[in-house]
């Protein structure tokens, strides 16, 4: 069992947030430890490893409240997939790191609600505004820490974005990614997975790793459907206190 | 009239719906017409009328009623 102490969550919700995570070899008697987080954490998060029934209930005991499946996702460059179509699209589709008024436009698009299965925005006890600035401060954070955020592009014009980021050599992880509303219906989605993948290959490297939530279908349906495999889930519980 | 249904077939056997569904379809109307269901339809349709569908199109293809004006471009009559 890991806890965080998520501070960057005092900043992006007003909230103080504490993460616990629990691995498939955690006992029920770990739960003990952490009742008077649980009881007093202002926003707590709890993730649970799938197939760990006695502890799901146990922890929903305590009041918390399900709130999704964390679906982590892998590929191996060489297994990436696309039909035939997918791959005429994609070949007229071009990608470019963003500039400044590019991250504009992306941070107004995410306070119009890009997101709109993420867990902050589906829980009554935030605000709209809440959840965009919590996006808004991760992209700018990671871009500190030397992530990159890049603009998906349509006879350039910016039709969505993604993110990057090396986690180890030759892995990389895209945190972020999506349509813009005006091309949310285009049939273009599936861009956001594929623009990292080509980016990883011209970088020479060999895997993507990344995760989505069980509450936006159309992202797990993308994933499975060019070539990624599934590396892992996790039952995601919150408590307000 | 063979076009037509032809047309509709592709919708009801890509995107789960009934016939009576189709008229007011719309992309993200039901859960399977999302990107991945996007592609199937346009390559479904693609194929049931041997054309070669441009990308403004195949980006503008956001409803039933829309498409039957898309395909009508490659001088399918519906």
């Amino acid at each position: 069992m890991k806890i965080v102490e998520a501070v960057w969550e005092k900043r992006n919700l007003g909230v103080v947030c504490k993460e616990i995570t629990f691995e498939a070899h955690d006992s029920l008697e770990d739960l003990s430890g952490i009742k008077a987080l649980v009881e007093h954490t202002e926003y707590l998060v709890v993730k649970v490893p799938t197939l760990r029934y006695d502890l799901n209930q146990a922890i929903a005991a305590m009041g918390l409240s399900f709130i999704e499946v964390s679906i982590h996702f892998e590929l191996m460059l060489k297994n990436a997939l696309l039909s035939g179509l997918q791959t005429r699209l994609n070949n007229s589709i071009t990608y470019a790191e963003m500039e400044v008024r590019d991250l504009e436009l992306l941070f107004d698009e995410i306070r119009d609600g890009m997101f709109a299965s993420d867990r902050i925005l589906l829980d009554p006890a935030f605000t709209s505004e809440q959840a965009a600035n919590r996006y808004i401060h991760w992209i700018q954070d990671e871009i500190q820490r030397g992530a990159q955020v890049y603009k998906i592009l349509h006879k350039n014009q910016s039709v969505g974005f993604f993110t990057f980021k090396e986690i180890k050599e030759g892995i990389y992880y895209p945190f972020l990614a999506g349509m813009y509303k005006a091309f949310a219906a285009s049939g273009l989605g599936f861009t956001t997975l594929r623009k990292p993948i080509d980016e990883a290959i011209r970088r020479g490297g060999q895997m993507i790793s990344t995760y989505t939530s069980s509450n936006n279908l159309p992202v797990v349906r993308a994933h499975i459907q060019q070539g990624f495999s599934i590396s892992g889930m996790y039952y995601v519980f919150i408590k307000h206190n | 009239m063979e076009n037509l249904s032809k047309y509709d077939q592709v919708f009801i056997s890509n995107l789960q719906v009934t016939q009576g569904m189709l008229s007011t379809l719309t992309y993200q109307s039901v859960p399977a017409w999302d990107s991945v269901g996007h592609m199937g339809l346009i390559a479904q349709l693609e194929e049931a009328f041997d054309i070669m569908i441009d990308t403004d199109d195949i980006i503008d293809f956001s409803s039933y009623q829309k498409g039957k004006e898309i395909i009508a471009k490659y001088g399918i009559t519906l």
